[in-house]
């Protein structure tokens, strides 16, 4: 399956070249942890995990077109 | 005669015909005349403006304002209570803004005093101001801003056991803290004590805005029953700058403005996450429950 994965943010930094958004190939069966090990970005940098715009966890199953969008902790005032 | 009616009697007399942007004029009342009232009267300036909106009267102060939000809102957020909790980046913008908009009262709370790395993005720290308690320096600007808004300042650290307090009689609370832990605290004593509750937090050039209104999962259907706290986010890496805190600030204070008014639709079950960098403004829905959709361990 395709899917498209875009880290929000500070965690576009893990993205080579300035790129928003990443599309990635992976197995049948894949994982939102699967996509954000792929994209090279570190499994505990998200603390908001979105697919297709629904809060979801790191376990959610992916489908072929799926977009995950990933969120850093924002915590300072 | 009665008090109300001499009020009454004494903001329409004293009341003048100002000019309006749009050519017209309507009948103002002035910060002197305002003051004047109030200390013949032996009231709060907040009272004499309230009786003038009443009447029909504009402080002229607030005209630009209640040009968009009318009358109606205006008097709503003249008699209006809120607890602005940390006076740092977004406490001072949004005590700046609230001040100006015409809020009845502003309970201000801030254990912290001013180090000259604040000064980047923190409108209450000044040069000859570091040392100085935070919360003290946003009563002192309300003061010079607008003083008829009531202030309670606060210089303490908020605590499971000591919120309820300070936030009883409260229309609204308003979150400018720099730890998430302490986030939650908050918004649980909002929800026990029912009362609206409007997140923002900054970090880099990352921001995000939402209004939790009692019973609403809110942060906690971020940070679960469960699931890791983190105590604080990747603000500790990439600081804040200037620009973040003013924009996010701004829109917690629009949050409290509609919350109060009524007018508009509150950004509720949704986390708005900003990106200044990309001008990107995402929504993320928020509708289960607390505590099922509790993400990772971050």
């Amino acid at each position: 399956m395709t899917v498209d994965v875009r880290p929000f943010a500070t965690l576009r930094r893990h993205l080579p070249g300035g790129e928003t958004a990443l599309r990635i190939r992976l197995g049948d069966g894949a994982t939102v942890r699967d996509a954000v090990r792929r994209a090279g970005i570190p499994e505990e940098s998200p603390r908001i995990v979105m697919v297709n715009g629904r809060l979801a966890t790191l376990d959610a199953a992916l489908a072929d077109g799926d977009a995950v969008s990933l969120f850093p902790a924002v915590g300072g005032g | 005669m009665k008090l109300a009616a001499r009020l009454k009697e004494l903001v329409s007399g004293r009341s003048t015909d100002e000019p309006a942007p749009s050519g017209g004029t309507y009948r103002g009342l002035t910060i002197e005349a305002t003051r004047r009232i109030a200390e013949e009267l032996g009231l709060a300036a907040r009272a004499v403006e309230i009786a003038a909106l009443e009447n029909g009267i504009v402080p002229v102060r607030y005209h630009r304002g209640v040009a968009s939000i009318g009358l109606e809102g205006q008097l709503k957020l003249r008699r209006a209570k809120a607890a602005v909790v940390g006076a740092g980046g977004l406490g001072g913008t949004l005590v700046e803004i609230l001040a100006r908009f015409g809020i009845g009262a502003l309970v201000v709370i801030d254990g912290e005093t001013f180090t000259e790395d604040n000064i980047n993005r923190q409108v209450l720290c000044t040069e000859d101001g570091i040392g100085a308690g935070k919360a003290e320096a946003a009563s002192a600007r309300v003061a010079r801003v607008n003083a008829a808004v009531d202030v309670e300042a606060h210089r303490i650290y908020i605590r499971k056991d000591n919120i309820d307090l300070f936030l009883r009689g409260c229309d609204l609370v308003i979150d400018a803290l720099d730890s998430i832990p302490v986030r939650l605290i908050l918004q649980e004593a909002a929800a026990r004590l029912r009362i609206p509750f409007i997140h923002g937090a900054v970090a880099g050039f990352a921001g995000e805005v939402m209004t939790v209104m009692p019973g609403d999962a809110g942060l906690l259907a971020l940070f679960g029953p469960g699931a890791g706290v983190p105590r604080s986010g990747v603000e500790t890496e990439v600081g804040v700058p200037t620009v973040t805190p003013a924009v996010v600030a701004a829109l917690e204070a629009m949050e409290a403005v509609k919350v109060i008014t009524g007018r508009g639709t509150p950004i509720r079950n949704r986390l708005l996450c900003i990106d200044l960098d990309e001008s990107a403004v995402t929504a993320v829905r928020i509708e289960a429950p607390a505590g099922e959709a509790a993400p990772p361990e971050a």
